[in-house]
């Protein structure tokens, strides 16, 4: 990648993007689809989007994420 | 950005609620023994959370032992506070508990954020342009691209952003600033840091386009050292 294309990539955005805000609204219900097998990109595309571009959602994401997947870990163990 | 969340999911379902969350409301709503049982119910479970998604970071902030779990026991503390206060907003749209542990998690993450602005106090008024090529991942050995990208940049930076955008950009582009640090050392929020720089990000982009150096499309690029 040239620097041009990194300079794009950095200054690229979305209007889809739903933001922090609204991202942390809807989180869980995107996660529990996620864990369920489900794709929550149809009906909540700006919280895809803004996972892709806010980092430290995505990294709370990622967190609940290993929250669920270890409570169905620990429920199918026990 | 997107303004309205009608588009999306949540707010439009009203389920009824599974047993397990309507125990953890009715619980949490009441008043007398039953409150208190709940409410130590849940402060265990948070800090079950807590001390896992800490654990989970700490390799990435080098915080560890007793610091790592007085941490997790601030962030589990704090969101207790928060569900309390908003347990009549859950919507049933998710167990109670994934709506929970969303809090936990947050409140970890501002922990980890503080931790690191306190440790750091970072200098984000500094304004080095040198570092853009290098934060960009450009072959050094390419000067003249990279003066020329720099001077491009820069001059967008001075043309088209007011102060705050201005320092949120180069806080977080240039110095690689965490944007959650940048929240600790503002006092803002993570939205409004992010909103800021999502402005100021799209505000250079089409300066940058209108002069040529980046394409008005998404993808093609035009002549950029013309």
């Amino acid at each position: 990648m040239s620097s041009w294309d990194a300079l794009e990539s950095m200054l690229e955005t979305d209007a889809r993007d739903a933001g922090c805000a609204e991202t942390f609204e809807l989180i869980h219900a995107y996660a529990e689809i996620v864990v369920s097998g489900g794709d929550p990109e149809a009906t909540m595309p700006g919280i895809t989007v803004h996972l892709e571009s806010c980092g430290p959602c995505a990294e709370d994401y990622l967190g609940l994420l290993s929250a669920l997947r270890a409570e169905t870990d620990s429920s199918v163990e026990g | 950005m997107s303004e309205g969340p009608d588009d999306l999911l949540g707010r439009q379902l009203s389920p009824q609620l599974d047993e397990a969350s309507a125990s953890w409301v009715s619980g949490l709503s009441c008043i007398g023994p039953e409150r208190e049982l709940a409410v130590d119910r849940l402060h265990a479970l948070l800090l079950r959370i807590a001390r896992a998604e800490a654990a989970r970071r700490s390799g990435l902030n080098g915080i560890t032992g007793p610091e790592l779990d007085d941490l997790a026991h601030q962030a589990a503390s704090d969101a207790a506070m928060s569900i309390l206060r908003k347990v009549h907003d859950f919507r049933g749209d998710s167990k109670f508990t994934t709506w929970a542990y969303k809090f936990v998690i947050f409140e970890v993450a501002n922990r980890f954020a503080r931790h690191v602005w306190r440790r750091e106090r970072t200098q984000f008024d500094e304004e080095d342009w040198d570092r853009l090529p290098g934060r960009l991942g450009t072959d050094p050995e390419d000067v003249a691209e990279s003066r020329a990208l720099v001077a491009a940049v820069h001059e967008a930076v001075e043309q088209e952003l007011t102060p705050h955008q201005r320092r949120i950009f180069v806080a977080i582009a240039l110095d690689a600033t965490p944007l959650d640090v940048l929240v600790a050392e503002l006092g803002s929020n993570r939205n409004a840091i992010y909103k800021t720089l999502f402005d100021a990000r799209r505000k250079l982009r089409a300066h940058l386009a209108a002069h040529g150096y980046l394409a008005t499309g998404s993808s093609t690029k035009l002549g950029r050292h013309g």
